[in-house]
């Protein structure tokens, strides 16, 4: 088990370092170079960060050289220093991962114990009205513009009803957990809409045809109870292959992430990335895509880590 | 000489601004547009705001944000009222010739002399003195300081300290704007014995905890991109009684509609909104809507840079024909819903120097298409009008998510497309936008500019002007706006002003549509608001403000 | 061959009434949107300032927008847009997809290896920031909208069609092609590709309606397509600071959307499971 992990791991290394390939090419292909397009926009910029810039990547140099030499910063941490604060980049993502991850993170377990519950619900009861209903409503997760459907709950939960905070993570001064929790709701609810429908659907789908295994059929003519059957041996079997569908929608939830920080002021580096993109930060913007893409494969790693512990039929040679 | 592309830079602000409470909260809707608590887990008032946007740094003279959250804490020599008049606060009083505090000296330097009040301490308990002053000219002045108007000071040659509470300053000659400068003072023994690159990147002063200044509230902490927060500071120099509240928290909501929705709900009592959303909010109940005014004025420019842009504007017969194709009422009053003033010229009516009878731009079609005809430009097989087997075809630049500016070029192309005059559209992303604009590389533009304190519009107009990214030229306007500079007197500048004014509209150099309005959405629990449109903003009296 | 293989798909996919009835609309929609120009009572760009947001009307049956444009004729308008960035972005999408995954699981080995980490690679990277990153880098107009979006969304369709390669590979059909001489190309695209052409067709299907979400987000953050071009993202955007009072400016676009991408997730729905009769139902 060990080694499979320590393999795991090592095969993320040439992922991510193909990722930095990927991503230092798309930065690099900003018209007029990254610095130069923010030079000639007549916006003020320290002259000093510039040329720290270009001495760091050695702007003269062919862009191999330049790709190599940000990554040897990068791989002790130093991610270049922001264009619009001149702060270091590692630092402000670093202040602002906590809430994106905490937001993600609710979202994710938000979505998924509603998938749970629908996709369970709906196999046991196929093709019954709740069967149907759910699986409309959790469709219309995935047909929403994340920022409408967000400024339909703001409307109703907020300006109408007065239950719930438009924005922000507390109310300073008077913060608690509570506070902190309604805050989270309207984000969390939104962000993780989307994801609802094609989790509740596979795991509808699996468990259906996990129902009608051999060994389902053996613990039914054990005579056990129809909720242990489902709830114990089926439901086990049918969640190992939902986790890596879940675990390929980890980079879209991050896409959502930047949607929804915005629409709710909530202070993540998903908002962060959109304020970097419109003062033409690319240090930031490479070091935000840089950091949501680790993101995501580090939650792939841990779905394949699961899969592996929990799938029987895998083995660690 | 400044002014500034909104956005870019929102330092400009007008002098002349014009609070209006357009309606009193008198709605019944089922909103739940109940005021914030205002009282803390331990009965504090805590005043909640929703910002704009995140600033960049709290150093007042290194921001390109505007700077009120600073100015909470941080004071000045001066600040502006809602009247538009310069105060003193940190001073005394602001020199004039007739207070004798400014002496022309025969060498044609000028001496001005500034009282600082006694008994004002920052907020580490040191006393504010002469030093602080003299310190801050020096930054300002010193070469890498990134201050937008650095070159207002640099008319500074000398600073003198006759004593701990006088400072006097040396000028190379005169400058009519010199009231407004000192803004802010720094530190000296926080900053001082630092170079001037090193203070503008000093993140304990940028960012905290070191950001002290003289003002009514200290700071407290920076979360990142979520709030700032300052309290009430109890040694503050205009006695104990004030400030009157306990604590601000600005907090940071860019998005505009999250903003409405998060006011709406009665999470914050004050938030600036767009123009269009003051309909939005009309009878929120707790609240009233106020329209500062600020002299920002959108406008309609074109450009001769280009190949096809000479050919179609250089005759100032052409660009007044297409002038009177535009119909600015409607914009202000339909699609602005009225919140706005036709402007017909760069300079705000309230402003003194504005000049009324300027030549007007009216909305005239029969005569647009009487022009082009007399001009040559008849109506090609496809409606659009020629000349020469040049189609009278232009591009529009548009910024990217300017709401209000790509609907104002929608009506304009509509409008033109009317009289036989084809608009296209190219849209680019707001630097991309800045970087083309400021190239002098387009065709047609929609955009907006904060006029400084002061009226000078030559930066703006003159041909060699830094902003003038049009190729327009015309020496007779030059004339009368750079001697309007060089003067300290009202009644030399005035006709000058007026003059150029007039030039303007009659030489058809751009199209002024309106001037702009900030609508504020303000809790009635707040008391002593007084809405102003200058780069003080409304929060130029904080020390002063209730909040119930 | 092929046809062998299609017919039971689309006797399954008969049955699934929610997939037809979707596709009736969708099919209606896009031929109702396509003939916009011919359909639409106003101009789209007719700006009429004495009239604007205006409430639904005999006039205006969805009312006027915020320039007195007619808010009916935008949303044909506007669909036609829509939809066009989503067909093109997903024949892009798909195109690429597939003929990465062919030649992947055609010739395996080295070259398998290689575009399957590229996969693993771009998959990682959240494709909206990536996407408002290369949207900043030109105009945002249709062509260039659709091919960005294509360009970022061929990896799920890219790892299917490679694992049908792998399983078609294996099937006797295609050894008997080869043994008769048949050459490499010949293979993948008389044999191979149409045999796999189930779950590309689920995922264009799909496609379609992601991109069309996708451009509404650029709109939302101002880099989707710019006015007066309109398009259901923009025309949702504009409408968003009026929505309490002017319900209808968001209400008409934004049903659009939800219908539309509703209607194409259920296509793909009930094409997934006509095409894995193993999930059709309770009995096996």
């Amino acid at each position: 088990m060990i080694s499979y992990i320590g393999r795991r791991i090592l095969q993320m290394i040439p992922l991510v370092f193909g990722i930095s390939v990927v991503l230092f090419a798309v930065i690099q292909a900003a018209p007029g170079g990254p610095e130069g397009a923010l030079l000639e926009s007549g916006r003020f910029i320290d002259p000093q960060v510039i040329e720290a810039y270009r001495q760091r990547l050695g702007v003269d140099q062919p862009v191999h050289i330049q790709y190599v030499r940000w990554l040897g910063a990068a791989l002790s941490g130093d991610l270049g220093i922001s264009f619009s604060t001149t702060r270091p980049v590692a630092e402000m993502i670093l202040d602002r991962l906590p809430a994106t991850v905490e937001l993600m993170a609710s979202a994710f377990l938000l979505a998924a114990l509603v998938a749970l519950g629908l996709g369970v619900f709906s196999a046991v009861r196929q093709y019954s009205l709740f069967d149907y209903l759910g699986t409309g409503f959790s469709f219309v997760g995935i047909a929403m513009p994340v920022f409408w459907f967000a400024l339909i709950l703001q409307l109703i939960f907020s300006v109408k009803l007065g239950w719930l905070p438009v924005s922000g993570t507390e109310t300073v001064g008077a913060s608690s957990l509570l506070d902190h929790l309604l805050h989270l709701i309207l984000p969390a609810v939104v962000l993780s809409f989307r994801y609802i429908a094609g989790w509740s659907r596979y795991l509808r789908s699996s468990l259906l045809g996990v129902l009608r295994a051999d060994y389902v059929r053996t613990a039914r003519a054990k005579g056990l109870p129809e909720r242990v059957v489902v709830g114990i041996h089926a439901l086990r079997n049918a969640l190992i292959p939902l986790i890596s569908i879940m675990a390929l929608n980890m980079a879209a939830l991050f896409s959502g992430a930047v949607i929804t920080e915005t629409v709710f002021a909530w202070p993540g580096i998903g908002r962060m990335f959109v304020q970097a993109m419109f003062a033409r930060d690319y240090p930031l913007l490479m070091g935000i895509l840089m950091m949501g893409s680790i993101m995501v494969v580090v939650f792939n790693l841990v779905a394949d880590i699961l899969y592996g512990i929990l799938d029987p039929r895998i083995r660690y040679e | 000489m400044g002014g500034q592309q909104d956005h870019e830079r929102t330092r400009f602000l007008s002098l002349t601004s014009l609070a209006l409470v357009a309606l009193a909260g008198c709605g019944s809707e089922g909103t739940g547009g109940e005021s914030p608590s205002t009282s803390g887990s331990e009965g504090r008032k805590i005043l909640r705001v929703a910002y704009e946007r995140e600033i960049d740094v709290l150093n007042a003279f290194t921001s390109q944000n505007l700077v009120d959250i600073a100015f909470s804490m941080v004071e000045g020599l001066v600040t502006a009222n809602e009247n538009n008049e310069y105060i003193p606060v940190l001073a005394k009083e602001i020199p004039t010739l007739e207070n004798g505090l400014i002496v022309m000296n025969e060498d044609g330097t000028v001496d001005m002399t500034w009282h600082l009040r006694e008994g004002v301490r920052w907020h580490d308990g040191e006393p504010l003195t002469s030093e602080d002053v003299c310190f801050t000219w020096s930054f300002v002045t010193g070469e890498g300081s990134q201050t937008y108007n650095r070159h207002e000071y640099l008319g500074i040659i000398d600073c003198f300290m006759p004593d701990d509470l006088t400072v006097v300053f040396r000028w190379d000659g005169v400058y009519g704007y010199y009231a407004g400068l000192f803004e802010a003072v720094l530190p000296e023994h926080i900053l001082g014995g630092k170079t001037v690159d090193e203070i503008v990147n000093y993140v304990p002063y940028n960012r905290g905890p070191e950001i002290i200044g003289t003002g009514p509230f200290k700071f407290v902490e920076w979360k990142s991109g979520e709030y700032i927060r300052v309290v009430r500071n109890d040694d503050y120099w205009r006695g104990a009684e004030y400030p009157r509240i306990d604590e601000i928290v600005w907090s940071f909501i860019p998005d505009s509609n999250t903003r409405m929705n998060a006011m709406t709900g009665g999470q914050y009592h004050y938030g600036r909104l767009e123009p269009t959303q003051v309909v939005e909010v009309e009878g929120v109940e707790g609240y009233e809507i106020h329209l500062v005014s600020s002299n920002t004025f959108m406008h309609f420019d074109l450009s001769v840079n280009l190949e096809r842009g000479r050919t179609l504007f250089s005759d100032p017969v052409v660009r007044r024909a297409i002038f009177h194709a535009i119909d600015r009422k409607a914009i202000a009053d339909q699609l602005m819903q009225g919140t706005v003033t036709i402007a017909d010229t760069p300079i705000n009516p309230t402003s003194p120097y504005h000049n009324p009878n300027v030549f007007g731009l009216e909305f005239d079609p029969p005569r647009t298409r009487r022009m082009l005809d007399e001009a040559g430009w008849f109506p090609g097989p496809d409606g659009v009008r020629e000349k020469g087997g040049e189609r009278f075809s232009f591009v529009m630049l548009n910024r990217a998510g300017s709401a209000d500016r790509i609907a104002i070029a929608q009506v304009i192309q509509a409008q033109l497309k009317e009289v036989g005059i084809e608009v296209t559209f190219e849209t680019l992303e707001s630097a991309a936008w800045t970087q083309k604009w400021r190239s002098g590389e387009w065709e047609g533009i929609v955009s907006a500019w904060f006029l400084p304190a002061d009226p000078s519009i030559t930066g703006l107009y003159a041909c060699d002007g830094p902003n003038n990214m049009t190729g327009l030229c015309h020496p007779e306007l030059d004339e009368a706006m750079e001697r309007s500079d060089r003067t300290f007197s009202f009644a030399e500048r005035k006709p000058l002003l007026d003059e150029a004014q007039e030039l303007l509209a009659l030489t058809a150099r751009s199209l002024p549509i309106y001037y702009n309005v900030v609508p504020e959405l303000v809790s009635t629990r707040i008391g002593n608001y007084r809405g102003s449109g200058t780069n003080f903003g409304s929060f130029w009296n904080l020390w002063e403000w209730t909040l119930r | 061959m092929s046809e062998r293989f299609r017919s039971p798909v689309w006797r399954q996919l008969r049955k699934h009434k929610l997939a037809m009835a979707s596709s009736v609309v969708v099919l209606g929609m896009t031929v109702v949107c396509m003939a916009a120009p011919l359909l639409a009572p106003y101009a789209f760009d007719a700006i009429d300032l004495g009239s604007i947001r205006q409430a639904p009307s005999w006039e205006h049956p969805m009312g006027t927008d915020d320039l007195g444009r007619d808010l009916f004729t935008r949303v044909l308008h506007g669909g036609r847009i829509s939809i066009l960035i989503g067909i093109l972005s997903a024949i892009i999408g798909t195109g690429l997809g597939s003929l990465i995954g062919v030649v992947a699981g055609f010739y395996g080995g080295r070259v398998d290896n290689l575009l399957m980490r590229l996969t693993d690679v771009v998959y990682s990277i959240p494709t909206l920031p990536l996407l408002i990153v290369l949207s900043s880098y030109s105009q945002a107009v249709i062509s260039s909208m659709a091919l960005i979006i294509g360009l970022l969304s061929w990896m799920a369709t890219a790892r299917v069609v490679r694992g049908e390669v792998l399983a078609i590979k294996q099937v006797t059909f295609v050894e008997a092609a080869r043994s008769l001489g048949a050459s490499n190309l010949r293979l993948m695209t008389r044999h191979i590709l149409p045999n796999a052409i189930g779950p590309i067709v689920v995922g264009a299907t799909l496609a379609v309606g992601n991109a069309i979400i996708l451009e509404s987000s650029l709109s939302f953050l101002g880099l989707g397509v710019q006015p007066p071009t309109p398009t259901w993202g923009n025309m949702l955007m504009d409408a968003q600071a009026t929505m309490a009072t002017k319900p209808w400016l968001t209400i008409f676009p934004g049903l659009a959307i939800l219908l539309v991408v509703l209607s194409v997730n259920f296509i793909g729905d009930g094409l997934q499971d006509a095409l894995d009769p193993t999930a059709r139902d309770g009995t096996p």
